[in-house]
């Protein structure tokens, strides 16, 4: 193998107005955090590289905003995603009830091939403040439901757990992005630079 | 022996001082073709060596002389049989006699002038070229072979920007500036288009480059319209007030050095034509000529930043080409193209500039009157040409016209 | 054979051209990145213009474009990281800027160059500021709506990480600092702006709902701009006020276009913190004034107010900042009067917006109210400013009465609620001298609507009523279910509706709770005072609960007799006050409840037992009494009410002989004076009791178990159950007699044997097996075998010496 195909990562984040989404992208990519209140409007990215199993990858991590109003386009940035954040505060419930919905509007919006296994990761926000409103076996329970899903409980504020929930989500990525790369097959002239054969043994490795 | 003198023959060879490290170019020949040659500049001296050599080893060659011509010729192609040449000097090699051996002989024309450029158009051709001749009772042999010349100018003294005020009285006026009259050929055009008056529904703006070839006088005079390049400098509708910048990079283009009447025989011009769409596809537009001329490499020697560039801009010229370099990525584009070719060559006497009798009155309550005032006053306004899409314009401006 | 080519819906439309684009596409994308792994550069740009063509269409709808455009940049996002990445190993590109512009076609063109642009930046800082002036310039060419407003927001999302983002003071090479940033930005924003503004000029008129719709979906892109302002950190707090607002104010109010106006300011509220927000109220809300007739500035004020509430409020709750002396937050600045210039925003829109519809004015001041309210929760005055002000706006315009369901009064009905959802304490509500007044200009309808919600915000939070001046404020405030008023519609009264409406007034009543008794005297009186004049219908529901009350009041002064010596004439009071209380209720044609209020008052006297008890408790039972007489006619009442006339009578034991034995005996005589047999027997039979555990002073408060004139009435009852026509009916009689003289026999009344307890079931067991078989009989046999079962019960198990069965016949 001559040079490696460049790798380029999409993930999105997902969550109600106010969960943090901006703060936790600042954190991780910026390692900066304001308390100021700035809403999102629109979708915008900001792009990390970051190392994945000895690779070099560059995630592209597409901040969204929480309020329908403010999307006035639609959401044809969900395409393409390889993988998706669902961000909750802790302390606020009304933002746990709305994962559901998040989610099944992203599967919806987004058509992933194969919408059951498609990588999605839990975010708990604001762990930092009190009170707490969801328990961490609350969350996690809602994680199992939902054929596993990995939970991390953050602070944006004070940066913790940010930096391994972003490396799960970069591993889920990838590993997602792995299984599609049977995309090219649609072309009959392609030339195939990857190992096929490691594909398969690629689905487990997401531990975590 | 001289019947077998007789079918004695030789090879010419015409090798030149330095061609290894000359410089060569390309250049087009009459079939499209392109071919390399080793470029040579007015009054360089162009020497080398001829040699001879026999083809039936041991027998003699008889020769009522040898000799070397340099000779530059204008060919009209309507006009094939007569060659005009403008420069013809001649060297004799050998007199009269005998070749026994393979011999070479070496030559010089020291400080030739040259002063016109290599140029094959749709009717005419400009070529250099070194012919050797052994002159023999029933057929001489002759060698030919072809030099490039490049015309080198100094930078302009006057190079004044192109400023105009353009329009169709209550319909369309525009302000269009190119930064300068004359380009060299690896130039930028650098400039900008200002809206002062639009009650058209403008779809598009663009650029084209027009190569004009003019041979012959009188009832043999040709016209040749060529668009070089179409260069689209504005999608969509413009208000009043809008500013649409113009950079038009010319080095990837084919172009030449412009030529004024060489030798009396024909000339080739560059206009840009500012051409403006409107959506019944009706077309507005104004040329304005460009004088192209031809930088030398040595003034840059010193700049060494802008010899990469001239470099690079080299390669673009050889390389795999841009797809977009000629206008017309879709099919669409492409007939579309074809067809703009024929409407322009059909309106070409109409490209004169009418002056607006109605000049001063445009600026009358134009909130825009106080940008740049002082060439407003001194250009006239001038009349842009329309053009029908559908054949139903009869406006009264046009009447009038 | 041709087909006849089936007709697209519009939407079926855009979806085949979003798909065939979408094909050229991913076939383009395919080869391009084929070529960057092969590392032709030249190859792999033509493919990218190839497929950048695809967004010179003019066919597809906004959101159709938008998600081409996204799927096109996605692409182009792979080539920016190849040409990164050759930039960085070296590789001499230097003249891609100028490659790329040799593309024929203006779209294509400038998303290459900005991609290759954006790649010089990246691998050489110092030609920042040249390049980015140069692509938000060159982006000029393209003046089609559409395409440049996506074509800017391609420039925008592309040089998101590479704006110069530091102090102003430290860089002036290059590499540009925020001040270029804020240019480029504020330049891009003006011109997708006015490419925006632009689209609501070109086209048909007829198409200007669509027009506007698809305006409405664009927005966002030119709303991006403002984001990236705010998230450039070296803007400080006073480069916002002195150059990004007034950059971008300028553009908002020189377009010119309602859509665009409306929009901007609320993204500039949304986007930029609060922070700053308080720091240019001023000039922010003097550009509100400057905008087009048809903005709703309205929203715009709302929504800051809102927004600033909202802030004020979290950072109430991260705890380190308290309040200062003037009870407004820390947080904000303390020479910021927020309430003071929203006041007067307020004051000043509705004067001049000629055209501002009613409604809007009092969502005004609804949102007015609600920051008062987050941001000085102690100052009450504010919220009663804001009421003052409502109501002279009104007055100004000549506003009197806002009917039910219109616009107005929906927000009005908002703007009242407002504080008692916010105190949720009625007092602190009366505490607003206008509410009243501007309750007012509701109708009728809409006061009682918000009367309902008071007195259910009152129940649930269990406001206690507490003075005569606050009961007096309460009940004006919900007079509409008080009494009747002038603007009330003639006509049928909805009985059930208005039992519910007064059963919450009655509920209400019963939370007029003073400390002290003598003031719940006022309380009670002062309450009298105002329920008395609600008609028959009223107070019939809510005298009742007074009534109670004042009882409640007399218990209490009885525990208060070793501290107020009064407390006996209080207690007269008291009772003179039910008494006229409760003739009020007769006056209004009723009988059956002043016949139990009486009773209960009875009830009352007997235990609290003050001087001269006895004669008060005689005239309520007596007044009872000839309620019984004069008001019940109906025999089922009549039996009802003899039933509670005996139990509550057998209750009280304060009455000597000479009252006690008129009274009995007028209850017997009452009894047999029913109008129907079965009545008679049965209240006969109650009677009974009267003589058996009824007390007097004569029985010294014990019970008088006077046997013989027990026997009497339960023969009586026998005779008159004799006298019945329907074997049945005197059967069951019977049987329920049985019981009586059992009980009797059980408690000792040596007047009753075995014997008679023999005939009487003999009797029973005589007639039982005539009766007709029916649901009747079943009930009655039944009745009679659990009462025989129970004798033998009693006879299996003897539980005392005194009583024997022995000899009984079952």
């Amino acid at each position: 193998m001559a040079t490696r195909k460049k790798v380029l990562l999409k993930v999105i984040i997902l969550g109600d107005s106010g969960v943090g989404k901006t703060s936790l992208m600042n954190q991780y990519v910026n390692k900066k955090f304001s308390n100021q209140y700035k809403a999102t409007i629109g979708a915008d990215f900001l792009t990390k590289e970051v190392i994945v199993d000895d690779r070099i990858v560059t995630m592209q991590i597409w901040d969204t905003a929480g309020q329908e109003r403010f999307q006035s386009l639609g959401v044809a940035f969900y395409r393409g995603a390889d993988c998706c954040v669902l961000v909750f505060d802790v302390t606020a419930p009304n933002t746990f009830k709305s994962l559901d919905s998040w989610r099944d509007e992203f599967l919806i919006q987004a058509s992933p091939r194969e919408p059951e296994n498609f990588p999605f990761v839990l975010l708990g926000n604001k762990v930092d403040l009190e009170p707490r409103a969801i328990s961490s076996k609350r969350a996690q329970q809602w994680c199992q439901s939902k054929n596993g899903i990995p939970y991390f409980e953050t602070s944006a504020k004070e940066a913790l757990n940010v930096e391994q929930a972003f490396q799960s989500i970069a591993r889920n990525a990838l590993t997602q992005q792995n299984q599609t790369v049977d995309l090219y097959n649609e072309f009959p002239d392609q030339i195939k630079l990857t190992n096929t054969t490691n594909r398969n043994s690629n689905g487990d490795s997401c531990a975590c | 022996m001289s019947f077998f003198g007789f079918g004695q023959s030789a090879e010419i060879d015409i090798y030149l001082d330095g061609q290894d490290a000359r410089k060569k170019v390309e250049v087009k020949t009459e079939d499209g073709k392109k071919e390399l040659m080793l470029l040579y500049y007015d009054g360089e001296t162009v020497s080398g060596k001829v040699n001879v050599s026999l083809k039936k080893a041991g027998s003699k060659l008889e020769h009522q002389g040898i000799k070397i011509e340099f000779i530059g010729q204008i060919e009209l192609f309507y006009d094939r049989g007569n060659h005009h040449e403008f420069t013809s000097l001649v060297k004799e090699l050998a007199r009269p006699g005998e070749m026994i051996a393979h011999t070479s002989y070496p030559f010089e024309f020291s400080c030739v002038e040259k002063p016109f450029e290599v140029y094959t158009g749709a009717n005419v051709k400009l070529r250099y070229f070194l012919r050797v001749t052994i002159v023999r009772r029933l057929a001489d042999i002759v060698k030919e072979v072809d030099i490039a010349v490049h015309t080198l100018s100094s930078y302009p003294e006057m190079n004044n920007s192109i400023k105009m005020e353009v329009g169709i009285e209550d319909c369309l006026h525009i302000e269009f500036e190119y930064n300068k009259s004359k380009y060299h050929l690896k130039d930028v055009i650098v400039g900008k288009i200002y809206f002062l008056l639009v009650r058209i529904k403008i779809k598009h703006m663009e650029i084209a480059i027009i190569k004009r070839e003019t041979t012959g006088t009188g009832p043999n005079m040709f016209t040749e319209n060529e668009t070089i390049a179409k260069y689209e400098i504005m999608d969509g509708a413009p208000v009043r007030g809008e500013s649409i910048p113009i950079r038009v990079f010319l080095a990837g283009y084919e172009l030449t050095p412009t030529m004024r009447d060489i030798n009396k025989k024909f000339s080739v011009r560059y206009f840009l034509n500012l051409v403006l769409m409107d959506t019944e596809d009706r077309r507005y537009f104004k040329q304005q000529e460009i004088t192209l001329w031809r930088k030398g490499d040595k003034v840059r020697k010193s700049n060494i930043q802008g010899q990469q560039q001239v470099q690079t801009s080299e390669d673009i010229n050889s390389a795999d080409r841009f797809p977009q370099l000629h206008p017309g990525g879709t099919d669409e584009n492409r007939s579309q193209s074809s067809k703009d070719d024929t409407e322009e060559q059909g309106s070409k006497q109409v490209f004169t500039e009418i002056k607006s009798p109605s000049g001063d009155s445009l600026h009358v309550g134009d909130p825009f009157s106080d940008h740049n005032p002082d060439h407003i006053t001194e250009n006239q306004i001038q009349h842009m040409q329309r053009e029908a899409g559908d054949g139903q314009n009869d406006s009264n401006n046009e009447k009038r016209e | 054979m041709p087909a006849t080519p089936q007709q697209l819906s519009p939407v079926e439309e855009q979806e085949k051209l979003l798909d065939e684009a979408l094909g050229v596409v991913k076939v383009q994308a395919f080869q391009l990145k084929r070529c960057l792994d092969k590392n032709k550069l030249m190859d792999a740009l033509k493919h990218a213009s190839a497929m950048l063509a695809e967004l010179r269409t003019s066919l597809l709808s906004p959101k159709s474009y938008y998600e081409l455009y996204m799927a096109i940049t996605d692409e182009l996002r792979h080539m920016e990281l190849y040409l990164l990445d050759e930039f960085q190993k070296g590789r001499k590109v230097a003249d891609l800027y100028e490659l790329v512009q040799y593309a024929g076609n203006i779209v294509p063109r400038l998303y290459l160059l900005i991609t290759v642009g954006l790649v010089y930046i990246k691998s050489n800082s110092g030609l920042k500021r040249d390049i980015l002036n140069d692509l938000v310039e060159m982006c000029r060419g393209v003046q089609h709506p559409l395409r440049g407003l996506f074509l800017r927001n391609y420039l925008l999302q592309c040089t998101r990480n590479v704006l110069p983002d530091i102090a102003e003071t430290e860089n002036d090479d290059g590499d540009g600092n925020v001040r270029d940033s804020i240019n480029f930005v504020l330049m891009n924003f003006a011109e997708m702006n006015k490419l925006w503004v632009r689209m609501q000029h070109q086209g048909h008129s007829r198409e200007k709902q669509n027009r506007e719709k698809e305006r409405e979906e664009l927005r966002i892109l030119v709303g991006t701009n403002l984001v990236r302002l705010s998230q450039l950190e070296s803007v400080t707090m006073e480069k916002y006020q002195k150059t990004v607002l007034p950059g971008i104010l300028e553009q908002v109010v020189s377009c010119r276009d309602a859509i665009a106006q409306e929009y901007l300011m609320e993204c500039i509220i949304q986007v930029f913190p609060d922070e700053f927000h308080l720091q240019t109220l001023n000039p922010f809300l003097k550009s509100c004034a400057e905008l087009e007739a048809g903005v709703n500035v309205k929203n715009i004020v709302i929504s800051l107010m809102e927004r600033l509430a909202a802030f004020s409020q979290r950072s109430e709750g991260v705890g380190d900042s308290g309040r200062n002396d003037q009870g407004s937050p820390t947080c904000l600045p303390p020479d910021v009067q927020l309430f003071e210039v929203f006041s007067d925003q307020v004051a000043s829109i509705i004067a001049n917006r000629q055209d501002l519809p009613a409604e809007d004015m009092v969502s005004l001041e609804v949102a007015l109210v609600n920051l008062a309210h987050k941001c000085y929760p102690d100052r009450v005055d504010y919220v009663d400013k804001v009421m003052q002000n409502s109501i002279e706006v009104f007055k100004r315009l000549g506003l009197e009465k806002f009917e039910l369901n219109t616009l107005v009064a929906k927000e009005l009905q908002k703007l009242l609620k407002i504080p008692i959802d916010n105190y949720n304490n009625l007092l602190t509500v009366l505490k607003l001298q206008h509410y009243a007044p501007l309750m007012q200009h509701l109708d009728y309808y809409g006061r009682k609507l918000l009367s309902i919600y008071i007195l259910n915000n009152a129940l649930d939070s269990e406001t206690l009523i507490t003075t005569q001046e606050q009961v007096e404020q309460a009940l004006n405030l919900v007079k509409t279910l008080v009494s009747d008023q002038s603007d009330q519609p003639k006509g049928e009264v909805d009985l059930e509706e208005l039992a519910e409406e007064q059963g919450l007034l009655a509920r209400f009543i019963h939370q007029f709770k003073s400390t002290s008794a003598d003031q719940q005297y006022l309380v009670l009186s002062a309450a009298r005072k105002i329920l008395g004049v609600g008609g028959p219908l009223r107070i019939k529901h809510t005298l009742p609960p007074l009534i109670f009350q004042a009882y409640q009041l007399a218990y209490k002064y009885k525990d208060l007799k070793k501290e107020d010596d009064m407390w006996e004439k209080k207690c007269q009071k008291i009772f003179q006050f039910t008494h006229s209380t409760i003739s009020a209720l007769v006056k209004a044609e009723l009988a059956e409840l002043p016949l139990r209020l009486f009773l209960q008052g009875a009830l009352a006297i007997n235990q609290i037992g003050f001087d001269n008890h006895e004669t008060v408790a005689y005239e309520f039972l007596s007044q009872a009494f000839s309620l019984y007489e004069d008001e019940i006619s109906d025999s089922k009442a009549q039996l009802a009410a003899i039933t509670l006339i005996v139990g509550t009578l057998e209750q009280i034991s304060c009455f000597g002989e000479e009252n006690a034995e008129p009274l009995r005996t007028q209850c017997a005589l009452a009894a047999s004076k029913l109008l129907k047999k079965p009545d008679q027997c049965r209240g006969v039979a109650t009677c009974s009791h009267l003589f058996w555990s009824g007390k007097s002073l004569a029985s010294n408060r014990e019970e008088t178990h006077d046997g013989k004139r027990v026997v009497e009435c339960l023969k009586k009852g026998l005779r008159i159950a004799k006298q019945c026509m329907d074997v049945s009916v005197q059967v069951q009689l019977y049987v329920e007699l049985l019981n009586h003289y059992i009980y009797f026999y059980e408690k000792g009344n040596d007047q009753i044997s075995v014997q008679i307890l023999n005939q009487v079931i003999g009797k029973i067991k005589e007639e039982l097996p005539n009766l007709d078989s029916s649901d009747e009989t079943d009930q009655i046999t039944k009745h009679f075998n659990n009462t025989l079962e129970h004798l033998r019960s009693r006879i299996e198990n003897p539980d005392s010496d005194v009583i024997s069965y022995e000899g009984l016949e079952i």
